[in-house]
């Protein structure tokens, strides 16, 4: 193909957090042209069963811009190496190649940001939408000395989730942490967050 | 008497239609051909043996379905089946449908749903789809026990705070409490089956009013 | 979720929903291409359910390696969109066949002569086809493989 004249990419890295996976790489500086940028990946797979194939990435073939959301096609717990090369007219770079492959069980997992809200005395729960990748483990307690936690796991479906039915004078707390089941890692739990049901308790 | 093969256009659209193991072969007439007496007939095939079967009840029928779900019942096997149109003595060639793998999509179909109000809560009592069978008189078989992971997905609609939830279930019974009296519920529910995705169809909405507060009733004498 | 095969003293756990997912978006392209329909590969009598439970570990990890050597490097993939979806698939069945190595490494995955035999069977009914029938045939057939899967 085009002879290699133009400089290749460098310094390629992954930044992930979420499950969201994003190649990053230092432009071609080529003051006034506009290089585009091709991205091809290989999974574990690929490596040892077929190792002269490479995948043209699903988001970024001949994109302008020195990055990729490479998260659709990261998508089994092996690793992955990753290129990347600089077109120019027809004019072709090397490929540049991320130094060690990646693998998506070292996304960062941030606490989810999660609402709480009463219908009633129905305690209800609206979760982050971070993809089908993600549950969220789900704690809830009465506010009182001595309360038992109670857990939940759930999943985003678009609609708020009943969490519990409260009883009338009491405060309940909840936090929540994701899980995905893909990497087998939980994120840290998110802040407690509280709501109180007004009116008198049941008379006994 | 055989027909002259491949003068008729095929039926269109040949496929299955797959709820809680009733699997019905449809298809469209052939282009062109509406208004005019056309027969179809009906074989299947079971992936991997030898020979294409015939469903006497669907030679020569006017209708454009076939009920094959005696035929394509066992959970191991794979299917085809194919259907041509026949118009005195042409008929068309055979029109064949994809590989149907009846365990993995067949649609579960909503589950039974009653509520019973009560001043601030309401019962759902959820019976469970019931898979196809042969004769009336079968004994009921549950698709519970086919899909033992079969699980519910409960929707409520407070009409008066406009606000839904859901929820899901496994068990058959539920019991919302702590409503507020006097006002309009609504429930709608939707089989769920962990695996490959398959059309899912949610139960008809109910509505049902939670009683009146008779505490308040009192007071209000 | 994710999914516990028992495979006699070998457990693993893998999220087998998302492989069915991804095989059921490729299953009627790829099964159109197979017109051999009086051969079926994968049969009853060779299944995972029908094999000893300490025989299975050693069948399923047979099976896998002629996936990962035979079929998914020679499926010809008539676009980019088709490659990624087998790639998906062949890197997520390898993270499954990792875990079958570890429990061979630990001598939970003993090849008895039921499992050879029946993936020896297997194998002749694969090697019967011409190779590229044979490969859109087992590739086709995946959602058979991993109902066996689903059912230990």
């Amino acid at each position: 193909d085009g002879v290699a004249i133009l400089p290749a990419p460098s310094n390629l890295s992954v930044h992930s957090a979420n499950m969201k996976h994003l190649l990053v790489w230092s432009p071609v500086a080529l003051p006034g042209e506009t290089v585009y940028y091709s991205v091809q990946y290989q999974g574990e797979y690929e490596s040892l069963y077929r190792s002269h194939v490479w995948i043209p990435s699903s988001l970024c073939s001949l994109t302008e811009r020195p990055q990729c959301d490479v998260s659709d096609d990261i998508t089994a717990t092996v690793p992955y190496n990753l290129r990347v090369r600089a077109t120019l007219g027809s004019r072709t770079s090397a490929w540049s190649t991320l130094k060690q492959p990646f693998n998506r069980n070292s996304t960062v997992l941030t606490p989810p940001v999660v609402a709480i809200s009463k219908d009633g005395f129905h305690l209800v729960i609206e979760l982050e939408d971070l993809g089908p990748h993600f549950e969220f483990l789900v704690a809830y307690w009465r506010r009182e000395p001595g309360a038992k936690e109670h857990l939940k796991v759930l999943r985003n479906e678009g609609v708020p989730v009943h969490l519990a039915t409260m009883e009338p004078g009491a405060a309940y707390c909840v936090k929540a942490q994701t899980f995905v089941k893909a990497i087998q890692r939980h994120s840290a739990f998110s802040q407690p967050e509280c709501v109180e049901v007004r009116g008198e308790a049941l008379p006994l | 008497v055989p027909c002259v093969s491949g003068d008729l256009p095929k039926p269109t659209d040949v496929t299955f239609l797959s709820i809680n193991m009733k699997n019905v072969l449809q298809w469209n007439p052939p282009e062109g051909l509406h208004g005019v007496d056309v027969t179809y007939t009906v074989q299947y095939f079971i992936y991997g043996q030898k020979k294409w079967l015939n469903k006497p009840e669907c030679r020569n029928i006017n209708r454009t379905f076939c009920d094959l779900s005696a035929e394509t019942s066992d959970y191991e096997h794979q299917y085809y089946a194919k259907v041509k149109a026949i118009w005195e003595t042409n008929c068309s060639k055979w029109a064949e449908t994809g590989r149907f793998y009846p365990f993995l999509e067949t649609q579960i179909g909503p589950p039974g749903v009653a509520l019973t109000p009560d001043e601030k809560s309401i019962s759902i009592v959820l019976t469970a789809p019931e898979k196809w069978k042969k004769n009336p008189e079968d004994r009921a078989v549950s698709m519970q026990q086919i899909y033992s992971n079969l699980k519910y997905n409960v929707s409520v609609y407070n009409t008066k705070s406009k606000r839904m939830w859901s929820q899901y279930v496994t068990n058959h019974t539920l019991v919302l409490t702590w409503l507020e009296p006097a006002t309009l519920y609504c429930v709608r529910v939707v089989s769920f089956v962990p695996g490959p995705p398959r059309p899912a169809k949610p139960s008809e909405k109910q509505c049902i009013s939670t009683l009146q507060d008779q505490t308040s009733a009192l007071k209000v004498k | 979720g994710l999914r516990t095969l028992q495979l006699g003293s070998c457990v693993v756990t893998t999220d087998l929903q998302e492989i069915q997912s991804v095989f059921s978006e490729l299953r009627h392209s790829v099964q159109a291409k197979d017109d051999i329909t009086d051969i079926r590969i994968l049969r009853r009598t060779e299944s995972l359910q029908d094999t000893k439970p300490k025989g299975r570990c050693c069948l399923l990890r047979r099976l896998l390696r002629l996936y990962m050597e035979r079929v998914f490097n020679n499926y010809p993939a008539p676009d980019h969109q088709t490659l990624r979806k087998i790639s998906r698939l062949a890197n997520s069945l390898l993270t499954i066949k990792k875990d079958l190595r570890l429990c061979h490494a630990n001598k939970k995955c003993h090849c008895g002569k039921e499992a050879m035999e029946k993936y020896n069977q297997i194998l002749r009914q694969f090697e019967q086809l011409e190779p590229q029938a044979a490969v859109v045939k087992a590739l086709g057939e995946l959602d058979i493989l991993l109902q066996w899967m689903e059912e230990t």
